[in-house]
């Protein structure tokens, strides 16, 4: 399997990172459909809806490369 | 050990693709979607292997795919009948159980296709028969070696994980009513192992955090689309980094009228 960083207009443009950013793409409009749920339900957002945004973004960092955008690993969101 | 201990990582990662790409409604790339099984499966193999997936059709086997077969091969293999003593393969699908031919050039199951095999180097072939949840021969997988080889304990237990994750992908291409419930498990299964915020520790965030979140995604999405736009302006990419941008927004405008109420 590839792995690494794809940097755009740079070198190869295998498959998996469209796939990989449509799979973003797809899962982030659920997840924002789910959060506005919560907040109107419960009047807040969840740790798990929290962490599966920040799983996105990390996702889209493995992807595309875009170190510092997000914070460090390990770090809590609180 | 026959496969290393990424093989796990990889068929969960293509799992997670599969599913989201039949998500979207595209049913045409099966073979695609298998061809990633198969690299995978031949890039976590720490021995020199060759594998192939064949179809069911009625009583034919067709071309699935078969990333490092010669073409020759299996376009003579294509659309092969099953039976008693049809190779691996067509045995496989025959008797709905996994056949272990350890050397093609003396086993009686290769009599018809012997001379094709070894005359590709063929010298061993695993096949096992891969089933639906009704436990109808959907497809097969084999394992080729190019020297005479039976599988060990290890291997046998691989090939019976790489055939469930088949199973599945072949499943969805056929029909989505069960890919919802699936591609949950799937993302679920795929989610980095590194968790950020215990799920017990079930604190209230607050919006500001929320929106902050989205800012940040908004800003990289932002920075790939102004970069493909300068270098590849037609890229494949543009159309779900908008598709994303867009959902990131939303999320970020929730956050902040979110942010006003308080």
């Amino acid at each position: 399997m590839a792995s690494g960083v794809f940097n755009p207009g740079r070198g190869p443009r295998p498959a998996h990172v469209e796939a990989e950013m449509s799979a973003i793409a797809l899962e982030l409009e659920a997840l924002v459909d789910h959060m506005d749920n919560e907040w109107r339900e419960a009047g807040k957002i969840s740790t798990e809806s929290a962490q599966r945004l920040k799983d996105l973004h990390l996702r889209f960092d493995a992807l595309f490369g875009n170190p510092g955008q997000s914070k460090p690993s390990g770090e809590r969101i609180r | 050990m026959a496969f290393a201990a990424e093989l796990d990582g990889f068929l969960k990662q293509c799992e997670s693709l599969a599913a989201c790409e039949f998500a979207t409604g595209d049913d045409n790339h099966l073979g695609t979607v298998l061809e990633r099984y198969l690299r995978a499966v031949e890039a976590a193999a720490d021995t020199e292997m060759l594998t192939s997936i064949l179809l069911l059709d009625g009583h034919c086997l067709r071309h699935g795919a078969a990333p490092r077969l010669p073409d020759e091969y299996c376009s003579a293999v294509d659309g092969a009948e099953i039976g008693s003593n049809a190779g691996s393969c067509g045995t496989a699908a025959h008797l709905g159980r996994a056949i272990y031919v350890s050397d093609i050039a003396t086993d009686p199951l290769w009599a018809d296709w012997r001379d094709l095999a070894l005359g590709h180097g063929l010298r061993a072939c695993w096949s096992t028969p891969i089933f639906d949840d009704k436990q109808t021969v959907l497809a097969t997988f084999a394992i080729y070696h190019l020297t005479p080889r039976s599988p060990t304990s290890e291997e046998v237990r691989a090939i019976e994980k790489i055939t469930e994750h088949v199973a599945r992908a072949i499943a969805w291409s056929k029909g989505k009513q069960v890919l919802a419930a699936d591609l949950t498990r799937a993302t679920t299964r795929s989610a980095p192992s590194l968790r950020l915020v215990a799920s017990a520790d079930a604190e209230q965030l607050s919006a500001h955090e929320i929106k902050h979140e989205f800012d940040a995604l908004v800003d990289a999405i932002d920075a790939v689309l102004g970069k493909l736009a300068r270098t590849e302006p037609n890229s494949f990419y543009i159309r779900p980094l908008q598709q994303a941008k867009a959902a990131a927004e939303k999320g970020k405008s929730l956050a902040q009228r979110h942010l006003s109420a308080d």
